[in-house]
């Protein structure tokens, strides 16, 4: 079966994953207003200051309302950041021959994101934490390599969702799983790099069709 | 003993001395006493204010109790609720809004006060929301003598306390001094300045580090409230300037940097704090 072909299935699922998960949580958000507070959504735009034009409650008398946000925040955050790394592990699925497949590797890739967003919450803009955390990995001398070079990209995807997660910046940890999803797919389907010996990449590279000298 | 008993054991004695440890901690809760009024971690609450009070940079009360607080960079004045969370109007000095480096904001007799880090003193009428009103303009060369950081109306010498916050001239080194303008004249009452020796500090705070940022004036007593972002301190003075009390702020984690503070008549302590890239915060906290 060609690639083209195979691709439609993982393609089409993806996409209404995607497409799944951005209407449940808009459909919530239309429903529940009051749900705003708690979603993990717009914190970017806080970071750079550009906040609401509005008040917002952190703490009232007789408890922390901040301390109940950050939780459920967190809670939603860790369940989105989960979500988003699926299609990512999907995509490491497809991509990976069956007997290549490690599946301590995958469950890894789908935990990243849970623990970078905790620390990411804890750490907020704490340069002292921040520090901190940064002593507390050295300490434990993490001794990890990876079977593949490109599973570092499956790492770093799992991180870059886990700290969007984890800064309330959900709507950029969709985009970026989307984007590593759809441009794997995309790359993986055109089997990109193996055949150089087209007149255009001849073009480009100055060799012929015969030189395998690089 | 078995593995399970010593399992069991061990739960027990996690259960039985885990739940008053979090009872303890879940009740802990840091109080403070100033100006007369108690407060208490348990009735204290704070708002995340809108992106455009970033820069909140004082706060003042006129006598209908009602809030107004000011941005650092523009002479823009905001009127706000801190109880609903709600900012009830704003208006500008000038149009478009004068710029500068403003420190603090007074009410005194209908008119609004706002001064710069360079003892400029800018005096305006009130204005509607929206509006822009025009101002007097009055130097009051205090800018030379040190950088100003806070301003606040002292009813019963008709003067506005003007609040120095880092010395420019070797007399007022190692002192913590407040101006006293007197409206009444337009000029520096300069024989009622109040100096603080910052030696004094040491034994309440255990160093003479002191930065003061914001002042307010205690109803009833006529005490001075002054408030230091760097340190995440409070003092209090008498109106003659002899200290009453000085204290680390026990609630100082949720001050990243306190520039302005006012007190109500019943007692509720506010305290803004610039955002610092972020969002303003103001806090309130419920006098017992």
């Amino acid at each position: 079966m060609r690639k083209s072909v195979r691709v439609s299935a993982p393609l089409t699922v993806i996409t209404a994953y995607y497409a799944l998960l951005v209407t449940i949580s808009s459909g919530l958000l239309a429903l529940f207003p009051d749900l705003h507070p708690y979603m993990p959504i717009g914190g970017v735009a806080e970071m750079l200051g550009d906040g609401p034009e509005e008040f917002e409650i952190v703490r009232s008398i007789g408890g922390s309302v901040k301390e109940q946000v950050y939780i459920l925040k967190l809670a939603i955050a860790v369940t989105g950041g989960m979500l988003l790394m699926a299609p990512v592990s999907w995509m490491y699925f497809i991509t990976t021959p069956i007997r290549k497949v490690d599946r301590s590797f995958a469950q890894t890739m789908m935990i990243l994101p849970v623990i970078v967003a905790g620390i990411a919450m804890i750490v907020q803009d704490s340069l002292a934490l921040a520090f901190s955390l940064a002593g507390v990995v050295a300490a434990v001398r993490f001794r990890f390599s990876l079977a593949e070079p490109a599973h570092t990209l499956y790492i770093f995807c799992a991180i870059a969702i886990g700290l969007g997660a984890g800064v309330s910046a959900l709507g950029i940890a969709t985009v970026i799983s989307m984007g590593f999803v759809y441009g794997t797919l995309v790359l993986w389907t055109l089997d990109y790099g193996a055949r150089l010996n087209s007149p255009f990449f001849s073009f480009l590279t100055s060799r012929d069709h015969q030189d395998d000298d690089l | 003993m078995t593995t399970s008993r010593l399992v069991s054991l061990i739960q027990l004695v996690l259960l039985v001395g885990g739940l008053p440890v979090f009872q303890a901690c879940a009740e802990a809760s840091e109080s403070f006493s100033v100006g007369g009024f108690n407060y208490d971690e348990t009735r204290f609450s704070q708002w995340k204010l809108p992106k455009s009070l970033r820069e909140i940079s004082g706060l003042a009360l006129d006598t209908r109790q009602r809030l107004f607080a000011h941005n650092d960079e523009q002479a823009i004045i905001s009127q706000v609720d801190y109880r609903e969370g709600r900012r009830v109007k704003k208006f500008t000095l000038g149009d478009p809004a004068i710029r500068g480096d403003f420190e603090g904001i007074a009410v005194a007799n209908d008119t609004f006060y706002l001064i710069d880090s360079a003892g400029a003193l800018y005096a305006a009428p009130e204005g509607e929301d929206s509006s822009s009103v025009s101002y007097r303009l009055t130097r009051t060369g205090l800018g030379e003598r040190c950088e100003i950081e806070g301003l606040e109306y002292e009813s019963a010498a008709d003067s506005l306390l003007v609040l120095c916050k880092s010395p420019r001239q070797k007399a007022l080194k190692g002192y913590v001094t407040v101006f006293r303008w007197s409206l009444e004249t337009n000029a520096l009452d300069d024989g009622k300045t109040i100096q603080l020796d910052r030696n004094a500090l040491k034994d309440s705070m255990g160093s003479r580090e002191f930065h003061p940022s914001g002042i307010t004036v205690v109803p009833g007593s006529g005490h001075l409230l002054i408030i230091a972002a760097r340190e995440r301190a409070l003092l209090e003075l008498s109106a003659d300037g002899e200290l009453i009390a000085a204290m680390e702020l026990p609630t100082a984690k949720h001050h990243r940097q306190a520039e302005g503070i006012a007190l109500t008549a019943e007692g509720d302590l506010l305290l803004a704090d610039e955002g610092g890239g972020k969002r303003g915060r103001l806090s309130v906290y419920t006098a017992e």
